[in-house]
């Protein structure tokens, strides 16, 4: 029998317990801090290959492990016109077979050595990695370095991870917030190089060849486009020979980069909601361009973006959920790229309160233009911003991460000495003065849930607002609307 | 046969300190301290100084299977009012010593444990201490922080079930798989037990359950012993022990009596789905470590068994998974899979079925076990990369496993599985026993064509 009732019977207990008027150890508010400790890391230390492929190592003893991350400078801003997924399925095919292995022979390979592999293509560069012991490096490296300069793209292949692919857009698309990140894609974008899904779209994929993705592979698979990047227990020396013994032997190719060609120029906001009767729950989404990776304001950016919408006591999170309880989890982000990425301020709510979490996410943004960022606001979200990026420094896995995300954009890495200073430099007025500058423009609402429950409201607040039904959606397309 | 001197070498390296021709083989003991104090509250620490932050968990013996009778979801519910506040704590002191200082903070519910954890810089040991045994020793809340939180709450059940295609699915396993069992219940509750839950419940249970002898501290990282003794003493030894007994559940889930098939319709999945479990033992079984390479070896990584035929080579499945989902009470063995496009449910059925009969009758091979082993120890070492990871690891050892020394002795427990042990353990529970089958059936008038077929605009 289950006893759970008899507990409902003893409130009285409650009492006895709550009637502490002493704090706990006899403090009533919280003891004070020690002095703070500085956070180490290892300083990763490069070399080049004749063939031009930089090679990075972090140096990182404690425990015998090893990450390992190749990378390639081009992503999916490079799929051609209309074949919306196309450096998606080449990085994805990697690992599905080599001149000698099959794909099932590689995974096996790796995972008897107690490993993983990966290999995948998003926006602005492919990888592809092993993370393994690092008694298992030779290995794991003679894989990696199989499926990067081998790869067979069989056609069975290919046409076994369309079919994965399709099944898994199926699904995601009948997520409202899933959905709402295609939509926000165009939103910003519009039909510039990163407008289109970079996982490729119901209609794209099936329209890929294989000749398209050995052309993709061929132009931006090269050593001279690449980095290959370790981190864990390695030196640099063994981490040269590494790269040396293992992809020594890659040939740089004579075709010329891609550059990245938005046209943001004109962009102009849009306001949409994507009808979909079945939403359990409405995605709610302001957006914008905003900055790119390189921009001098990228640290303002990363506090201003903190104050707004980082972290349990951001802005937006205490307004939307703490204080009204409308939701799970509000948040905004800047997604950084080659060139301008998107800003964006997103909540989930019950269908019924859409519009109110749109004002309220307008509300917000608008603040953070007008009332300044009080000392320990700023103090909070610095402090939010540089604990997270020294947390993510303490697995291999992270740190490569982190490595990655600076040779994607051939910054130097020094970079990663200079984030905590630079990000503890940012003032309060660099915040509004980010937020005027990038952020207070209008910006686009895009709503994905079910209109009936909202619409009417939300077309007196946002009277231009645009209906797409789900089933005339087209993702494809910078208008978002099927051509009948 | 790497493995196979593997562990034996940790041995030996623990025995000759240093015995080693392949460094990468070793893990070392983790060496942790333990003490009880007067009121019973259990503290576990690892002091590490290579990094300047501290992982501090407080693991609560009481779970979502704890949740009082026609109040699902309600342990969970608490557990977000846990962070609301006391006559010393306000509803943002959790934040402005973790989150707001460069740490974070949060908590989960599991069906037999509630965890609060936090990562802070060191020089934030003393104070979250301190908040931590505040709110175990009281909350006082407010009807509108109350039903401010209950609303959150109530979008979290929105967006992990109501949102998701595949969320009433997830539900309905544990719903239709056990029987009387409280594991029936979903840790996330519904809108409507919900809504009935009391402001007056909610002090209840903290008195109840939110006390030291039903708690265990872990801390692990960069701090000094004599520190943390002096302040678990101050703060956590001020918690009062109630004198009342803590209830347990005390059902006892049958064993079945007849296979059951169960059929759900959904207008949101897009693709068919369908679960069959059995049920297991409990976490605490000699039998949990094949169990545990059973999992591993049916449904771990892409090379698994499950993956490999139903997903790659004859691609009836979008998804298929293996789960040895092992409590404390008993467990559940649970299959599931997504069904491809294109697929029919009965073909993707009659393929999981060959597989499950395959490996009751041949058992797995020897490679099979050697890489499930090999990918437990990568595993293991990379949990330890962080304060958090052995903090995590410590605390299951000591709740849930009910052995601290868990965390230096489980590699050894997997290691001496056979492969025949695997096939007699998979047969010991699954091999003539009851199942329960069920379905997900999209609702055929809503499905909307989206597959290759449409013509490039």
């Amino acid at each position: 029998m289950n006893d759970a009732k008899a507990y409902l019977l003893l409130p009285l207990l409650w009492l006895s317990l709550a009637q502490h008027s002493f704090g706990i150890g006899g403090v009533d508010t919280a003891p004070p801090p020690a002095a703070p400790r500085g956070f180490n890391f290892t300083h990763p230390k490069e070399a080049k290959l004749d063939n031009g492929l930089r090679v990075i190592v972090a140096e990182r003893l404690n425990l015998p492990l090893l990450a390992v991350e190749l990378i390639i400078r081009t992503g999916s801003e490079a799929d051609p016109n209309n074949l919306a997924g196309t450096a998606n399925l080449t990085g994805s095919l990697l690992t599905k077979g080599t001149e000698k292995m099959s794909a099932p022979e590689i995974v096996n390979a790796v995972e008897s050595l107690g490993g993983t592999i990966f290999s995948s293509g998003g926006s602005d560069n492919s990888n592809a990695g092993v993370l393994v012991m690092s008694s298992k490096a030779e290995p794991a490296l003679t894989i990696l370095a199989d499926v990067v300069l081998h790869p067979a793209f069989k056609q069975e292949e290919l046409e076994r991870l369309r079919r994965q692919l399709l099944d898994g857009l199926r699904v995601a698309l009948q997520q409202p917030s899933s959905l709402a990140s295609y939509v926000v894609g165009r939103a910003v974008y519009g039909d510039g190089e990163y407008g289109h899904a970079a996982g490729g779209t119901p209609e794209s994929l099936p329209a890929i060849q294989r000749a398209d993705i050995v052309k993709f592979y061929q132009s931006y698979y090269r050593p001279d486009n690449a980095a290959l990047i370790f981190s864990g227990n390695i030196t640099l020396e063994q981490g040269k020979g590494y790269a040396q013994q293992f992809f020594g032997e890659w040939k740089t190719s004579e075709v010329s980069s891609h550059s990245v060609n938005p046209s943001l120029a004109n962009w102009k906001p849009t306001d949409l909601v994507v009808d979909m009767p079945e939403a359990g729950q409405a995605s709610v989404n302001l957006t914008k361009p905003a900055i790119k990776r390189n921009s001098a304001d990228y640290y303002s950016g990363l506090v201003a973006n903190a104050v707004l919408g980082n972290g349990f006591s951001s802005r937006l999170n205490r307004e939307i959920r703490i204080k009204r309880g409308l939701s799970y989890g509000a948040r905004s982000s800047l997604d950084m790229r080659r060139d301008s990425g998107a800003f964006t301020a997103s909540a989930q709510t019950k269908n019924e309160s859409a519009v109110d979490v749109a004002l309220l996410l307008q509300t917000e943004l608008k603040r953070l233009g007008t009332d300044p960022v009080e000392g320990d606001e700023l103090k909070s979200r610095e402090a939010l911003l540089t604990g997270s990026y020294s947390r993510s420094m303490e697995t291999n896995q992270g740190f490569a991460g982190q490595i990655a995300g600076l040779a994607v954009f051939n910054l130097p890495l020094d970079t990663l000495d200079k984030f905590i200073p630079s990000i503890n430099a940012v003032t309060a007025k660099d915040v509004t003065v980010f937020a005027s500058k990038y952020l207070m423009s209008p910006t686009s609402l895009v709503v994905v849930g079910k209109a009936a429950a909202f619409l009417e409201p939300l077309k007196k607040n946002f009277p231009g607002t645009r209906v797409i039904p789900q089933a005339e959606l087209d993702l494809n397309r910078a208008d978002l609307v099927k051509q009948k | 046969m790497y493995a196979g001197w593997l562990v034996s070498l940790v041995l030996l390296t623990l025995a000759t300190a240093g015995f080693t021709r392949e460094p990468a083989a070793e893990i070392k003991k983790l060496s942790f301290a333990h003490t009880t104090l007067e009121n019973g509250l259990e503290i576990y620490s690892i002091e590490d100084h290579s990094s300047p932050t501290v992982a501090v968990q407080v693991w609560y013996h009481v779970g979502s299977k704890d949740d009082p009778d026609h109040r699902s979801g309600f342990a969970h519910l608490f557990e977000h009012m846990m962070f609301k506040g006391n006559e010393h704590l306000s509803p943002d002191t959790f934040d402005e010593l973790t989150e707001n200082v460069g740490g974070e903070n949060n908590a989960f519910t599991a069906p037999d444990v509630t965890v609060y954890h936090e990562v802070v810089p060191s020089n934030y040991l003393e104070p979250i201490l301190w908040a931590e045994a505040e709110r175990m020793s009281a909350l006082a809340l407010n009807d509108t922080n109350f039903k401010s939180e209950r609303d959150v709450v109530k979008e979290e059940y929105r967006q992990r079930i109501a949102a998701n295609p595949y969320g009433e699915f997830s539900l309905a396993v544990e719903q239709k798989s056990f029987a009387v069992h409280p594991y029936k219940r979903p840790g996330i509750g519904n809108i409507a037990e919900l809504d009935a839950s009391q402001l007056p419940e909610v002090k209840a249970f903290h008195s109840i359950f939110y006390r030291p002898d039903n708690a265990t501290l872990i801390v692990v990282g960069d701090f000094t012993p004599s520190d943390l003794e002096r302040w678990a003493n101050k703060y956590f030894g001020a918690v009062a022990r109630p004198t009342t007994k803590i209830p347990r559940v005390s059902v006892t889930e049958p064993p079945r009596t007849e296979d059951k098939h169960e059929v759900l319709s959904t207008t949101k999945a897009p693709l068919p789905a369908f679960a069959v479990t059995y049920l297991a033992p409990s976490v605490r079984s000699s039998d949990e470590p094949a169990l545990e390479l059973a999992d591993e070896i049916l449904s771990g990584g892409q090379s698994s068994r499950l993956y490999q035929s139903l997903v790659y080579e004859q691609q009836v499945a979008q998804r298929a998974s293996f789960d040895a989902d092992l409590r404390e009470d008993l467990g559940l063995l649970t299959f599931r899979v997504i069904v491809a496009g294109g697929k029919s449910l009965a073909e993707a059925e009659k393929a999981l079925d060959m597989q499950i009969d395959k490996v009751l009758h041949d058992g797995v091979s020897q490679a099979e076990l050697e890489k499930a082993k090999n990918r437990f120890l990568t595993g293991k070492l990379m949990e330890r990369e962080t304060n958090n990871g052995k903090a995590t690891a410590l605390g299951e050892a000591a709740v849930i496993y009910r052995d601290p020394n868990h965390i230096n002795t489980d590699l050894a427990k997997l290691e001496a599985v056979t492969a025949n042990q695997v096939k007699a353990v998979l047969n010991k529970f699954v091999n003539g026993k009851n199942r329960v089958l069920i379905e997900y059936l999209p609702d055929a008038k809503k499905e909307t064509p989206k597959s290759g077929e449409t013509e490039k605009p």
